[in-house]
């Protein structure tokens, strides 16, 4: 059986009855740069993300975290490898894979000149939902996310906390059961920087799959059930913080990353 | 509702909130465009009502006779300042004391009455606004003083004024109700026109997808189930309607400009009858559609390659060249033109308003312009979906 063909395989097998919400097997990315010539920006990327879990993808700046993410997003092709995101296959039903995701970034803008309820209308829109059910679910985030002083306030007037909000609502109009979150308190005070932990804890009480990339070890040490370590591409470890702590032999986070990464430069 | 559908409307909502885009769309030729011409027609009609009140001072040189003529002069508004010597009356020109100076023949009484010509030598600065003014207006009082002396000669000799003009022309037109303003439109219109919807689209065209890449919003954007072609066609609809809008407000504009009678004295005096009807409308909608689609599917390929708004702009400058210099051809290429010109861009448009305007419509030229309009913007909009579809293109920011 041709490799590719096998990995798919595996892939469905393993993402069977949704046991694993996220599964990536052999993920690769490379982009064609002009002046680098071909850049691998994921290399065999491979790991599951079970139900209620939040995983985190830990790395410096151009690890790789959002070009996994974009990839599992279905926003990048991926190279080689395939994926299974909510039982659905990345390279043959995008549509619905992005249909089961939520999707957040530290640098989301909102539509300056639409009012938030528009904004969470458009975005519900493009999800499928209409009328009745999707007031509803305005009506529902506005009430969770306290949203009542602001929601038919333009998005240009709104303050930065207020954003985060209205983000976040954007990003579950739909009640995904997965939650792609890439580096979402970037640039954020540390207010609003709690509305977005919280969130993700409460995603993970609703059952919820998150999958977190940051590169700030608190938020990490805080949140994340399990870690995925990864560096230049590719994944040098995986496990709950316990894990990564026996295997290096540190307690910090910080001083666990360091380390996995100097292991993984030592042998190269 | 179908996901194009809903980038559509969200779209439009955002541009019809966009002050930029309401100003150059609707505002500025729908009220500066009138106010302009307006202006400029009161400028022009003061000037030549104050240029008919002025009197003009003219240093005159006439050793002999002339009196009669003298006469006419200054009854026509000309303040004569006798002087003996030509050198004299040059200098007071240079020193700007008089506008003109009027050198009349020794014999200028003798030559009249015996049925010859008597010259009038009229010297004048071509660099003085007023003085060439000066010049018309020595001109047409003569040419009247002239023409006076011809009946006087005729009828010294019983002769009718008909003796002069074997055969006259009398000239008429068949468009009685849309006359000359129809031919100045016909002009003018095709090539505002044009421009206009082009200009009027490239806002918000950059605003949706370089301005989205700008912002960063386009990545939740493609992170929907809406799939690419479905976001850009969506854009791209809302680009087109804007164009059609920019297209119409600017005609609309231009027709107001010439309802109004100071403003349309520029151009004609019956301007202020031009009408449109409504099969006129229709075919230049017609004719809108395919050059609208065009130029919002070339802007949205722009939008796309481009990683920002301020490098969109910088590949418009050459691309305007391309639609300004077939807009401005237009003005001087006859309604009837060679049929080749309908496989050219933009200009294919124009012709086409402009033989609709005339009423001068070729079937031929129409079809086959219609048809590479067509063409030329599927090919366009081909593009425009395929480089949206290039992840590479559209996550550079």
């Amino acid at each position: 059986m041709h490799s590719e063909t096998r990995i798919r395989f595996r892939v469905s097998l393993l993402a069977k009855g949704l046991q694993r919400m996220v599964t990536a097997l052999g993920l690769s990315k490379v982009f064609t740069d002009r002046k680098r010539g071909a850049v691998v920006a994921l290399d065999e990327v491979s790991f599951e993300a079970r139900p209620g879990e939040v995983f985190g993808i830990l790395g410096v700046n151009g690890a790789g975290k959002t070009t996994l993410l974009r990839v599992l997003g279905t926003i990048l092709t991926p190279s080689a490898g395939d994926a299974t995101v909510a039982g659905y296959n990345i390279r043959t039903q995008p549509q619905e894979v992005r249909q089961h995701i939520g999707y957040l970034t530290g640098s989301t803008a909102l539509y300056g000149r639409l009012t938030a309820r528009e904004m969470l209308a458009y975005f519900g829109s493009l999800y499928g939902l209409s009328g009745e059910m999707l007031r509803r679910r305005v009506d529902e985030l506005v009430e969770t996310l306290q949203m009542g002083e602001f929601i038919d306030g333009r998005c240009d007037r709104l303050s930065t906390g207020q954003r985060q909000r209205v983000s976040i609502a954007r990003s579950i109009i739909h009640n995904p059961p997965v939650m792609f979150m890439d580096e979402p308190t970037a640039g954020l005070d540390v207010v609003t920087s709690r509305t977005i932990m919280q969130f993700i804890e409460d995603s993970r009480r609703r059952g919820h799959t998150v999958l977190f990339s940051t590169h700030i070890m608190s938020e990490a040490e805080r949140l994340c059930d399990r870690i995925a370590v990864i560096h230049r591409g590719r994944i040098v470890a995986i496990g709950t913080l316990e894990e990564l702590r026996a295997r290096t032999g540190e307690r910090a986070l910080e001083l666990v990353f360091l380390s996995l990464i100097g292991e993984k430069e030592g042998e190269e | 509702m179908n996901r194009t559908l809903v980038v559509f409307w969200k779209e439009l909502r955002e541009v019809l909130r966009d002050r930029r885009v309401l100003f150059s769309v609707a505002v500025s030729p729908l009220l500066l465009t009138p106010l302009l011409l307006w202006g400029i027609g009161m400028m022009v009609q003061q000037r030549e009502e104050s240029a008919r009140k002025v009197v003009i001072p003219v240093a005159l040189v006439a050793p002999r006779g002339g009196e009669e003529f003298i006469a006419a002069l200054e009854g026509g508004g000309v303040a004569i300042r006798r002087v003996t010597e030509r050198k004299q009356a040059e200098a007071m020109l240079r020193n700007r004391q008089v506008k003109a100076v009027v050198l009349l023949d020794e014999q200028f009484d003798e030559r009249l009455h015996n049925e010859s010509t008597a010259r009038v030598v009229v010297l004048f600065d071509p660099l003085n606004d007023s003085s060439r003014d000066a010049v018309q207006r020595l001109k047409a009082l003569t040419e009247h003083f002239s023409a006076e002396w011809v009946q006087r000669r005729l009828a010294r000799r019983f002769i009718g004024a008909e003796f002069t003009q074997p055969v006259a022309i009398v000239t008429q037109t068949i468009q009685a109700e849309n006359p000359v303003g129809n031919l100045i439109l016909s002009i003018i219109l095709p090539y505002v026109i044009v421009l206009s919807a082009f200009f009027g689209a490239v806002s918000p065209a950059f605003d949706l997808v370089a301005g989205e890449k700008e912002r960063g919003t386009i990545e939740t954007l493609l992170a929907t189930p809406a799939s690419r072609r479905q976001i850009v066609w969506g854009k791209f609809l809302t680009v087109t309607v804007v164009c059609m809008a920019a297209a119409i407000f600017a005609m609309l504009g231009m027709l107001l400009a010439f309802a109004l009678p100071t403003s349309s004295r520029i151009f004609t005096e019956q301007a202020g009858k031009f009408s449109l009807s409504l099969p006129v409308l229709g075919a230049l909608v017609v004719t809108l559609l395919p050059l609208t689609v065009f130029y919002s599917a070339v802007l949205t390929i722009i939008s796309t390659f481009a990683r920002n708004q301020k490098e969109a702009q910088t590949y418009l400058i050459p691309l305007s060249t391309l639609i300004v210099l077939p807009a401005v051809a237009s003005m001087f290429t006859r309604t009837e033109s060679a049929l080749w010109l309908a496989a050219v861009p933009v200009l294919n448009s124009a012709m086409i308003i402009k033989q609709v305007l005339t009423g001068i419509v070729e079937p031929s030229f129409m079809v086959l312009s219609l048809l590479v309009s067509c063409a030329v913007a599927a090919i366009a909009l081909q593009i425009a979906t395929r480089l949206f579809e290039r992840e590479t293109v559209l996550l550079s920011s």
